[in-house]
């Protein structure tokens, strides 16, 4: 009888109301477009910072791409320049004795004029430093300070004109045209060798590890899905590291492009919490946990098969994502004694290796074992900036120190399907070691 | 039959394309053409028409900006629905710990509605009914009768046990059988 008389209630209000209409306030369509127009400005200024940081990034790409090239190819031109190193202006020997004043930069090879073709027994080989002698007005050019600390460097296309060559014995520039080696009565301290290859000259390579400060810069837009301020407020970050290293090619004395590769992982706390069953693709009726990043399927050792709306209350978990990056940076070189300051910018690949949860389910009355549940509804591959600085310290002319901060800020979500889109950032202090090949 | 069935689904994609671009014209006839069913539904769910209100510009607001996560694989009014009752729900969960209405009582609700009861009582008086409902009961009695929710699946919407869903929804159903009787013989 009571129960008739309930379902006669519901009939009642279910047949009544099922297809009912009612107006609205005639102003409520002009409410809502207000605020439509609000969000349209909102988007369309988010979407000029978006196509701002796009724009930058390509033009940064094709920047950098561009100056190597273009620094590549007068690069190989020069590929027999020769490395003199000196601090003192060098003088050279012209063939014909005329002298000129080659300039190289802030020092000077200089040379005096003179008409007298060099004569061997004034080649005063080893000494340091320009001397003029009186029997002979020619200066000459030492290879004692092959290791002197300060590079000034010469090409041969500088030399060139001077029309020099090493004299008949004793000295001295090897050009690629004379092999000194098949006159072994020359001391091959006494020659100065022609640089390497350029290209290899300029690499170095700086292995890192960096601590960072991480979070996550979240778009809660999915109307229908969980409530993605509460898995906001129920997770935080507590640990992301990287270790990689950067492979450094210099342009030229001020630019230099940075590449390499570092993998990078990081922890978060996801406080206790109700995950309830839902049905997953393949309609299978799971526990669904929600994270920051996306979502994962528990697994109870319980034999029943859940319904969806059972609930089960998880312990404190721990979220772990694990990435690879690729970076492309381009880095504007400032040099400060024996230090140096890199400051540059530029994009990031990162690969998804790995994500998972680590979480333990409270049953009625008791605790079910641990598990670990790998997060679903994550990107394999996203995009991001990154802004550095390097400070090297200058150990010798091959190794340095470098402390690296950094700035990283993913452009695109790391995750699709989820309560949240998550842009992943983090602050980072990094130190490395580089070597110079 | 329901609303979306009047629409050619021609036309109901064009209107969604529309929508996808930002059309404000496509926008403004999607609200139209579904504003007044999705205000009854915001009604049952609201303690008065102000509330309603609110909840449905919500709705509508989060629908535009989500509409580009419409499959096209079931009925867009459904979709449109479940994004109400989500609003609902979010309205219902902001308030439920600021107040807790007591339904209204008999002089007041005779009050505000004097003359219009007839034999059956119409569905304005109806929905007023269930506005009268605590927040709990109205949401729990909403989503059994019209929603079709079982127990299981409410207590789990709502952070409730089942027992606290069977019995809101029996109070509920005790209260509205109480004011119907009321107001049909205030009525008579």
């Amino acid at each position: 009888m009571d129960e008739h008389s309930n379902n006669q209630v519901d009939k009642l209000f279910r047949d009544s109301l099922q297809s009912h209409r009612d107006e609205s306030s005639l102003n409520l369509w002009d409410k809502i477009e207000n605020q439509l127009d609000e969000e349209d400005s909102r988007l369309s200024k988010t979407g000029i910072r978006k196509r701002f940081w796009i724009t930058a990034c390509i033009l940064l790409f094709i920047s950098g791409s561009a100056t190597f090239i273009l620094f590549n190819s007068e690069s190989n031109k020069n590929t027999s320049a020769l490395a003199i190193e000196k601090k003192k202006d060098l003088p050279v020997i012209p063939k014909n004795g005329q002298a000129k004043q080659v300039h190289t930069g802030s020092p000077v090879l200089n040379s005096v004029e003179n008409n007298k073709p060099p004569r061997k027994n004034d080649l005063n080989s080893g000494s340091t430093g320009s001397s003029q002698r009186e029997s002979s007005d020619f200066q000459y050019l030492t290879a004692g300070t092959l290791n002197d600390p300060g590079i000034n460097e010469v090409t041969v296309s500088d030399l060139h004109p001077l029309n020099m060559e090493p004299p008949d014995s004793e000295l001295y520039i090897q050009t690629g045209k004379r092999d000194f080696s098949l006159k072994p009565n020359i001391p091959a301290s006494l020659i100065i060798h022609p640089e390497k290859h350029s290209v290899i000259n300029h690499f170095s390579v700086t292995p890192y590890f960096s601590q960072e400060f991480a979070g996550y810069n979240l778009s809660d837009d999915d109307a229908t899905a969980a409530d993605g301020q509460e898995i906001e407020n129920k997770e935080r970050n507590v640990f992301s590291a990287s270790v990689g290293f950067y492979l450094n090619y210099k342009i030229n004395k001020r630019w230099v492009i940075q590449s390499g590769i570092s993998y990078s992982w990081s922890s978060s706390i996801i406080d206790s919490t109700k995950s309830f069953a839902v049905e997953d693709n393949s309609g299978n009726v799971q526990f669904k946990l929600n994270t920051i990043s996306g979502y994962g399927y528990l697994q109870t050792t319980s034999p029943l098969q859940p319904a969806v709306g059972d609930s089960v209350l998880t312990a404190k978990s721990k979220s772990q994502l694990h990435y690879l990056t690729i970076p492309l940076i381009l880095s504007y070189k400032i040099p400060l004694n024996r230090f140096s300051l890199l400051v540059g910018a530029g994009i990031s690949v990162n690969f998804l290796t790995g994500a998972s949860v680590e979480t333990e389910i409270y049953g009625s009355n008791f605790k079910e074992d641990e598990s670990t549940i790998p997060i679903k509804g994550l990107k394999n591959i996203n995009f991001g900036i990154i802004i550095k600085a390097d400070l090297e310290y200058h150990i010798n002319s091959t190794w340095g120190i470098n402390l690296i901060p950094s700035f990283k800020n993913s452009l695109t979500p790391i995750n699709i399907h989820s309560a949240l889109s998550a842009y992943p950032y983090n602050f980072g202090i990094g130190a490395g070691i580089s070597y110079k090949f | 039959m329901t609303k979306e069935q009047n629409i050619p689904i021609g036309e109901l994609q064009k209107l969604i394309n529309g929508c996808l671009a930002r059309d404000r014209s496509c926008q403004r006839k999607i609200y139209e053409f579904y504003g007044p069913s999705m205000m009854s539904l915001c009604l049952r769910y609201s303690k008065n028409r102000q509330e309603a209100e609110e909840v449905l510009q919500d709705g509508f607001l989060q629908m535009y900006k989500c509409i580009s996560q419409f499959e096209n694989k079931g009925s867009f009014e459904g979709w449109l629905r479940r994004i109400m009752i989500n609003c609902a729900f979010q309205k219902y969960r902001s308030n439920i710990n600021r107040f807790n209405l007591l339904p209204l009582t008999e002089e007041q609700f005779r009050i505000s509605h004097p003359n219009d009861f007839a034999d059956r009582l119409s569905e304005k008086e109806l929905i007023v009914l269930i506005q009268s409902l605590p927040p709990s009961y109205r949401m729990v009695f909403n989503l059994y009768v019209f929603e079709g929710m079982k127990h299981r699946e409410i207590a789990s919407l709502l952070n409730i046990s089942e027992g606290t869903s069977k019995s809101n929804l029996s109070d509920a159903r005790n209260t509205l059988k109480k004011q119907l009787a009321s107001n049909l013989k205030i009525a008579r």
